[in-house]
């Protein structure tokens, strides 16, 4: 399973099959931080209601926020953090679920229902492995910053030559987490093979794979990525640009539609992943329900 | 028979005095020496142990009484005491918040000890010194001492006194010692407090937040420091020569109030020598807009070229480009605004990274400055720290330098005067683009937000150790004070003020101006009298806040109910609806702080109107007829106010919008969010 490649157009096949799946992301994504912004709305709505539309200085502007929010920013804080870790344990719900489902069912009716109960039945071996992610992302920019600090002791040296080392790091620190995210996302289908029960061997694994396929791996990153993030930017470019988008029926519109994109793409990514050869139509899980471990 | 031992006659001071009148009548708009009261010289020989980080010196003084009232005492700051123990007022002071993680250590402590004071002549006064604490009492303070004299210096005369000291400097945790083999030598001999007639002597004991007051005089003195090491000090160089294994270097200050200097081995430190050429560092566009403010030629505004010496850290060099322009900038727009920088030359220290604690300090004819290695390197090079630091720093060589304010008792005249030309010079900096590395061009936004958290009242106008934090006593003298300069540029108008400030600045050149100085001056110039701002701001931490209470619209029309026509009652017509719009405007005044403010209405139409409502009363109702709604009421719309950090409420929609400034929150949120994917 492990040589398989990364296939974009498997990712897209099983992400239109799993349309509950990505309805379900675009919802949870759209929930979770829902509180945060209850919370600002309540202590700062009004009194930002009535701010004029423009003219007002950037400065006069924090100077309001902090007004308002100052009093309730230990809550807001809270929120959006929370709204974080919501993210963060849901997917990690749903790739475990999706892996499962993927793996082991051989029906090909998606249930929403059976891919979420199978993901919280196992929903912590997946966690270790995105902690593994966590860990490695952080390990490395520790690295990065030791690298940024004994290049800049050497201030003295040629601004040329330190110019590209701090181009160097900054690439490595993305790279970084480039990597960390396609070993999470290959270690998390190595982990739903059957008696596999190391998170952080599988993410290994999923380095390895990854280092064996480097450019079809960050190629299918990068197809997948792209869109997720420019949807995600989207209503923000497009609000600064147009304040006519701004208004809460087409900001929300907005706002929806790229939700959805970024939901489909997020789907998508994560089966483009799925060893192709090893589950699905080709797979053992076709000729019938997998034993589970 | 001559005057007694030490008292130097009528006839030298008469002399002194023609010499000043001859050297201030040659020289320039601004005379460099002898302008102001010269009222102390010191002649200072000193020699620097740098292993045991000591001084060994021997100075002469000789004060004169310039004041109408006799006195048969003396008395002198010790200031390195304040480092003697962790029982000194300094030192308690910066325990008790979170600057008592600053101690010199172990081996770090600082200490002075005069071994002999006697008058010219050998009359010993050792014997009638003695330790004064006027500010807290504090048995465990040694940084004033008073020596009795034999007899009264009556008004006019002269006394001399000879010296001889010991110190040992505490390694850097605020402004002065030593760290590795850099020493920063400031606040380092014995020095004459200010003898201010009827009050007595002027001597406060060394504070953790309050600096320094001195009388002018001229200094020469002689530094004896290991072979080659690099020098920056207060004053001109005279001469440098190898005595032994050292260096002995002669330097002279004229009219300036203290002496510091530096030293470290070239290996640590190197020295950039260049100067400030008007033709070259001035912008044109500074120079024609300053023209028009203050309403003069260009050619009364020229200034004189003149050396700059900078000393930076080995592995900060790659910045001192940076620095040099910073400097060159600030005594551009300083001596545009403010007149020229009165001395022939400046010098800048930027203290290595281990005596950080040293940086940002200001001396006479010299300042230190402060940076990291990583302020080369983006992102920290789009800040404007370097710039900031350096133009500050460069402002006090007028405001207090120049304009010797008591930094003790109203720290607020220099460093809040210091921090509002600072913002001013910064944002014409960024404005035009003259140090475009800077990305953040927030200058006064920061001290608002600085200021908004404050809870309670913050008096500016009291002594430093009076305040209750020493983080609140700076927050008072910096960013409070520069947002009430601001809002005074705001309410009169920034010409205004610009002249105003160039009027104090010559009225008091090489004097020690008072808060009353300010004022009288300001009202003066401006034609305003400033009560809200003297009274209300600096003396009882008063803050302006504004409000809309409340708008409300109805209609004018026939009366509702029965009305009384043709000799009997009929019942009103439903045209009331129809008729135009009555709006009740309603604005309050929620502090004490009484002061006029503009208001902007913004009609349906879009037509808008500008007025100002004096602010007397407590609440003031506004009543207007109008065929339209009243669409915005916005009080102070121009933030001429920028002392006010409760802002929400100084707007007001007839219809509040939907989206307003948060829309971009929630996208702004999933956006952010995105981050959780990569570590799932």
């Amino acid at each position: 399973m492990t040589k398989a490649r990364p296939s974009w157009s498997f990712g897209l096949r099983t992400a239109a099959e799993l349309w509950r799946v990505v309805a379900a992301v675009f919802v949870v994504s759209e929930l979770v931080f829902v509180p945060a912004q209850i919370v600002l709305q309540a202590a700062a709505g009004e009194a930002l209601g009535h701010l004029p539309d423009d003219g007002l200085p950037v400065g006069e502007i924090a100077l309001i926020l902090v007004e308002q929010v100052g009093p309730v920013w230990p809550a807001l804080l809270t929120a959006a953090l929370s709204g974080w870790c919501a993210l963060w344990l849901w997917t990690v719900l749903w790739h475990a679920g999706v892996v499962r489902w993927l793996v082991f069912s051989g029906r090909r009716d998606v249930r929403l229902a059976e891919i979420l109960s199978r993901g919280l039945l196992h929903w912590w071996r997946w966690a270790r492995l995105a902690l593994t992610s966590v860990a490695a992302i952080g390990l490395g920019h520790a690295g990065v910053w030791v690298g940024y600090r004994i290049v800049t002791d050497r201030a003295a040296t040629s601004e040329l030559l330190i110019g590209v080392w701090l181009v160097t790091l900054a690439g490595l620190a993305l790279l970084v987490v480039l990597l960390a995210w396609l070993a999470g996302l290959r270690g998390a289908w190595l982990l739903g093979e059957p008696g596999r029960r190391s998170a952080v061997l599988a993410w290994v694994d999923g380095l390895a794979g990854t280092l064996r396929q480097p450019v079809s791996s960050v190629l299918t990153l990068v197809l997948w990525a792209v869109p997720a993030v420019a949807a995600a930017a989207l209503p923000l470019i497009a609000g600064w640009r147009l304040e006519a988008l701004r208004g809460p029926l087409a900001g929300a519109a907005l706002g929806g539609l790229a939700g959805l994109i970024q939901a489909f793409c997020w789907v998508g990514l994560f089966a483009s992943f799925a060893p192709v050869r090893g589950v699905g139509r080709d797979g053992p899980s076709a000729q019938g329900p997998g034993r589970e471990p | 028979m001559g005057p007694p031992v030490g008292v130097v006659g009528y006839t030298r001071a008469v002399r002194a005095l023609v010499a000043v009148l001859l050297v201030s009548l040659a020289g320039p708009a601004w005379p460099a020496a002898g302008e102001g009261r010269r009222v102390v010289d010191y002649e200072i020989d000193v020699a620097l142990d740098p292993v045991r980080h000591e001084l060994r010196g021997a100075q002469r003084v000789r004060w004169r009484n310039t004041t109408g009232v006799a006195t048969s005492e003396i008395w002198l700051h010790l200031y390195l005491n304040a480092f003697a123990s962790s029982r000194s007022t300094m030192m308690t002071e910066l325990a008790r918040e979170s600057f008592g993680r600053r101690r010199p250590g172990d081996d770090g402590w600082g200490w002075t000890r005069i071994t002999r004071i006697a008058l010219a002549g050998g009359v010993d006064l050792i014997r009638g010194m003695s330790f004064e604490r006027p500010d807290d009492g504090n048995p465990d303070d040694f940084t004033v001492a008073r020596v009795a004299l034999p007899y009264e210096i009556r008004p006019g005369e002269s006394v001399e006194l000879e010296l001889e000291f010991e110190a040992r400097l505490p390694r850097v945790v605020l402004r002065t010692g030593y760290a590795g083999d850099f020493h920063m030598v400031a606040q380092w001999f014995p020095k004459l407090g200010v003898f201010e007639g009827e009050r007595g002597w002027n001597c406060h004991q060394y504070h953790a937040a309050s600096e320094f007051y001195a009388d002018f005089g001229s200094y020469n003195v002689a530094l004896t420091v290991p072979r080659g090491w690099v020098v920056g000090a207060t004053g001109e160089p005279v001469s440098r020569q190898p005595v032994g294994s050292e260096d002995r270097l002669v330097l002279r200050a004229r009219e300036v109030h203290d002496f510091a200097w530096a030293t470290a081995p070239p290996s640590l430190m190197s020295v950039v020598e260049t100067d400030f050429e008007p033709g070259r560092d001035i912008p044109r566009i500074w120079l024609d807009r300053a023209a028009a403010a203050l309403g003069r030629g260009a050619g009364e505004l020229e200034l004189p070229p003149m050396s700059i010496r900078l000393l930076v850290p080995r592995s900060q060099e790659a910045l001192a480009p940076r620095m040099i322009r910073a400097v060159r900038l600030g005594l551009a727009w300083f001596g545009l605004h403010l007149g020229p920088y009165p001395y022939p030359q400046l010098t800048v220290v930027s203290p290595p990274p281990e005596a950080r604690a040293a940086g940002g300090m200001e001396y006479p004819t010299m300042f230190t400055t402060g940076a990291s290695r990583l302020d080369a390197f983006p992102p920290r090079s789009w800040r404007r720290d370097i710039e900031s630091v350096t133009v500050h720093e460069l402002g006090h060589q007028y405001f207090q330098g120049v304009l010797a304010s008591n930094e003790v008792e109203q720290a607020w005249l220099d460093e809040g005067l210091v921090s509002w030309a600072e913002n001013r010079c910064l944002d014409d900096i960024i404005a035009d683009r003259l140090a475009p590395e800077i990305r953040n061009p927030l200058t006064w936004e920061t001290d608002q937000l600085l200021l908004s958290r404050v809870e309670q009242p913050l008096v500016v106008d009291r002594p430093v150790w009076e305040h209750r934090l020493i983080a609140e006593s700076y927050l008072a003298s910096y960013d409070k004070t520069a947002l009430a300069i601001r809002t005074l540029e705001g309410v009169l108008g920034e010409d205004r003020l610009l002249r105003a400030m160039r009027a104090y600045v010559d009225d008091f050149r090489f004097r020690h101006p008072t808060g009353d100085d300010l004022r009288a001056v300001l009202e003066r110039e401006t034609g305003h009298q400033l009560t809200w701002l003297f009274d209300g701001v600096l003396r009882n931490g008063l803050t302006p806040d504004w409000a809309v209470l409340a708008v409300r619209h109805r209609r004018v029309g026939e009366p509702e109910g029965m009305v009384w026509r043709d000799g009997r009652w009929h019942e009103a017509d439903e045209r009331g609806e129809t008729g135009p719009w009555r709006v009740d405007i309603e604005l309050g005044r929620r502090s004490e702080l009484v002061g006029p403010v503009e208001v902007e209405l913004r009609w349906e139409s879009g037509r808008v109107e500008r007025r100002t409502w004096d602010g007397r009363a407590r609440w003031v109702r506004w009543t207007e007829e109008s065929s339209e709604r009243l669409a915005q009421v916005a009080v102070d719309p121009d933030f001429a106010w920028a002392l006010e950090s409760r802002r929400s409420d100084n707007h007001w929609r007839d219809e509040p919008a939907k989206t307003g400034p948060l829309w971009w929150l929630g996208d702004a949120l999933r956006l952010i969010g995105l981050v959780a994917v990569p570590g799932s």
